[in-house]
């Protein structure tokens, strides 16, 4: 007998294909609409801007399987945390909304990047988890921290001792952007 | 100390700098209001703010993300389909326009060698007679195809070269159709078995495909994979060998996170300028994403340790094999984010499961990844692919794992059915029929008696009835050499498909199962390959000669699955048949292997016949019919395996779908 026979169905090669990990996408939409509901709870007009950025995310992880396009829309849906917060300045709120949409910036770019360096049949559930666990904690964690700091009452916020913390947070970001 | 890291430490030390006068000013209230500040520098600060983060966004929109990119190494390196270049010259001609006049004189020439076959096979005559046929267009009654081959270019063409580049569109499409035209002719005046034609535009659509992406046409989504394999120019892992156990391909930044600073900056900024504490607050979460971002350790790979095992401990080629990886982490710190490929050799296919994983290993933690492979000829050790980064993904390392967990797959060399062998013989004793008389089982012929001959075959009937002495001759049996000859050029590495084996595995294949077979037989078997790299096996016997031809199957660069690197054949051309014929013992027969997809492997079938060797040809039919090339391809071949039967050749026209036992038994009936 002819040891092969290549045209058995079980000779095919698996299949690969490689869009966004699916359940880092999801948790990223839902975090999106997570902070466009949060928006809209306390300025419905902005919820309307963030309705545009989560049909950006949705649509770039599920539809055009485009990074660039996700990444702009959680851009759009934090845009809208800024209107609401021109026009409510609702400090919980704006900063959960501010937390949500990271997360879900992050998760975005974490899906396309396990979907790139895997594939759709990899078992990317334990790693995909701990990822999202820990930039979850991290969020939590930071804005606990800013909120506590914030509810402290700080006696004599003046203008200039204002400038000054600014001016500092900024070149410190600077030196670590770099 | 570079520039970059003198910046930095005077950024931070400004930043400190800045913060303690904040600081300062909070707790003394009334240090502040010696200082000339008012809203107006708060406006200035928040402008910069949200200005840089502006900046930082377009950075992100505009910039790449820097990661290793991996391999897909569940398919096979895909193999040229047959006809790629013909679809190749015409994409060019018509979609690039490049090359327009060469590539169509290439066409021509092709086209008119193959006419002249075709027709001199039908007709029955001469070269001169089949070119004078073609001339006058007699040959078919389409009138577009006729033309192609009628009438030389007139001067006025030649001289409007430049002419009919300008007004080219319409002209390329014009040869364009008539070439496809000519084919279609040639195969029903040829009559080749091709399926019915296919619809020309969708053709064209496909080809366009097929050679902007180097698709197979019909599974688009599937073969783009096969673009990124690891052979692939754009794969960051340098090279597949890694004689290392471990070894570092790289360690670098994401900035996955660029971009994050962006939120911090315009929350901030914006809530400066609108004096809304609510942004900035939320803009502290931006912050601490940043600097979350920065804080980072790279994760000690180093510590892994991997084991792969396979379910069989001895495989053969086409072996449905399960590879079970072990993954443990023994570096004594949790590895936070893994994602790990098993870098399959390319010669194997995945038919199921898949050679990866992303998971997170505590100390001490271990997963498995767990697949199906169909295992090829050769010696293999390969590596897992580690990409880890820490639990921000900000840093990424990538390191090459190399269990010790080699797999040798040999072909066994198993006798699977007789192979009819043609009486060239040597003077052993053996298997093969001669049309010699002598001692042997089978009656021969009955001759005069001469003194000598052993008194066992005297026919003793015919002493009794006429009183003289008579010999039984009986036919004598003998042994064959036989030389098993692939024909293993870049050529012939061509299969029917992407994930198609290709014909020279096809070929080794067939000839190690007919190699045990003709052994078995008893005859002196050897093997050689004509191509660059020599590979000669003279023909022998004994158990030692089996076993070392197994190895060879296996393991001789010739032999390989995988192609050899383009050869530059223009520059330095050396006949590749040059050495096999140096050593050829002058009795010997040949079985060649060859997928008969140039005129060289049937021109090799021809000399070797006219020198006098017995040649029967295997010839696997890896050809296709979607695209015109591939069609005319498949006519050209037809005409070989014709041109070579004509000459006397046997020519096992081999579809490699069916098994070559069969076809065997089959052309036996014929030849016999």
């Amino acid at each position: 007998m002819m040891s092969f026979d290549t045209q058995d169905e079980e000779f095919g090669a698996v299949e690969v294909t490689h869009s966004p990990a699916r359940f880092s996408s999801i948790v990223a939409v839902a975090a999106a609409v997570l902070a466009v509901v949060t928006t809209g709870l306390i300025a419905p007009l902005s919820a309307l801007v963030g309705v545009f950025g989560l049909v950006g995310v949705g649509g770039g992880l599920f539809v055009f399987e485009s990074e660039r396009l996700a990444i702009a829309g959680t851009g759009i849906v934090f845009l809208g945390i800024v209107v609401a917060g021109f026009f409510a300045d609702v400090p919980e709120f704006l900063l959960f909304a501010a937390l949500a949409t990271i997360v879900a910036f992050d998760l975005v770019s974490n899906a396309f990047s396990v979907g790139r360096q895997l594939s759709d049949q990899t078992d990317t559930q334990r790693g995909e988890a701990v990822h999202v666990a820990a930039t979850v904690f991290v969020g939590i964690l930071a804005a606990g921290l800013s909120y506590g700091i914030y509810l402290v009452p700080w006696g004599a916020l003046t203008i200039p001792a204002l400038t000054f913390l600014l001016l500092s947070a900024l070149f410190l970001l600077w030196s670590i952007r770099q | 100390m570079d520039l970059e890291t003198l910046l930095n430490r005077v950024l931070i030390a400004v930043g400190a700098l800045l913060f303690v006068v904040a600081v300062a000013m909070i707790a003394a209230p009334g240090l502040g209001g010696a200082l000339p500040f008012g809203t107006p520098a708060v406006f200035v600060v928040g402008i910069i703010a949200t200005v840089t983060g502006l900046g930082v966004v377009r950075r992100r929109l505009r910039g790449e993300i820097e990661e290793t990119v991996t391999p897909n190494p569940e398919r096979p390196a895909g193999n040229p389909m047959p006809g790629e270049d013909v679809d190749r010259m015409l994409y060019e001609m018509s979609t690039l326009r490049q090359g327009v006049s060469e590539n169509r004189d290439v066409l021509e020439q092709r086209l008119e060698n193959l006419a002249v076959a075709v027709v001199r096979n039908r007709e029955d005559c001469s070269v001169e007679e089949a070119r004078r046929i073609l001339q006058a267009g007699e040959w078919t009654s389409n009138e577009q195809a006729a033309s192609f081959f009628q009438g030389e270019r007139t001067a006025a063409e030649e001289a409007g070269l430049s002419g009919s580049l300008l007004s080219g569109t319409d002209d390329v499409a014009a040869f364009e159709n008539q070439f496809r035209a000519t084919v279609e002719e040639l195969i029903r005046v040829g009559d080749v078995d091709v399926s019915q034609s296919v619809d020309v535009d969708e053709q064209t659509e496909r080809s366009f495909l097929d050679q902007l992406l180097g698709r197979s046409g019909n599974e688009d989504e599937e073969s783009d994979a096969v673009d990124t394999n690891w052979n692939e120019s754009h794969s960051s892992i340098p090279t597949f060998d890694t004689s290392e156990p471990f070894e570092d391909v790289s360690l670098q930044h994401t900035d996955r996170w660029l971009g994050v600073t962006a939120f911090a900056l315009v929350a901030v900024g914006i809530g400066t300028l609108t004096f809304k504490p609510g942004l900035m607050l939320a803009g502290t979460v931006g912050v601490a994403y940043t600097i979350y971002s920065r804080v980072s350790a790279v994760p000690r790979t180093e510590g892994l340790v991997v084991e792969r095992e396979y379910d069989i401990e001895d495989p053969e080629p086409g072996d449905l094999v399960e590879v079970t990886l072990t993954v443990r982490n023994e570096s004594g710190s949790m590895l936070p984010d893994l994602r790990l490929i098993d870098a399959v050799p390319d010669e194997f296919v995945v038919t199921d499961g898949c050679p990866r994983l992303h998971t997170a290993l505590q100390s001490g933690a271990q997963a498995q990844i767990e697949y199906t492979a169909r295992v090829e000829r050769g010696e293999y050790e390969w590596p897992l692919l580690v990409v880890a980064r820490d639990f921000s993904g900000g840093v990424e390392r990538t390191s090459l794992v190399t269990p010790d967990a080699g797999m040798r797959i040999v072909p066994p060399l198993r006798v699977t059915n007789d192979v009819p062998v043609r009486a060239q013989t040597t003077q052993y004793a053996g298997d093969v029929d001669t049309k010699q008389g002598g001692s042997g089982l089978e009656f021969y012929s009955v001759r005069e008696y001469r003194p000598g001959d052993p008194m066992n075959r005297i026919n003793w009937k015919q002493v009794a009835s006429t009183g003289e002495l008579a010999t039984i001759d009986f036919r004598q049996e003998k042994a064959a050499t036989v030389t098993i000859l692939f024909d293993t050029r870049q050529s012939a590495y061509i299969s029917a498909g992407t994930d198609e084996p290709h014909a020279v595995d096809h070929s080794v294949h067939a000839a190690s199962d007919i190699f045990g077979a003709l052994y078995d037989q008893g005859n002196l078997v050897g093997v050689a390959a004509f191509d660059t790299v020599p590979c000669w096996y003279a023909p022998g016997a004994g158990s030692e000669h089996l076993e070392n031809a197994r190895v060879l199957f296996a393991q001789h660069p010739a032999l390989s699955p995988r192609p050899p690197e383009r050869q530059d054949h223009e520059s330095q051309y050396i006949d590749p048949m040059t050495h096999v014929r140096r050593r050829l013992p002058s009795t010997s027969q040949i079985f060649l292997f060859s997928p008969l997809a140039d005129d060289y492997a049937a021109e090799v079938a021809r000399r070797l016949d006219s020198e006098g060797h017995l040649v029967t040809v295997i010839s696997p039919d890896v050809t296709v019919d979607e695209t015109v090339g591939q069609r005319l391809t498949r006519i050209e071949r037809t005409a070989r395996v014709r041109y070579l039967r004509e000459r006397g050749i046997r020519v096992l026209d081999w579809n490699p779908d069916d098994r070559l036992s069969l076809e065997i038994e089959k052309a036996q009936a014929r030849w016999a």
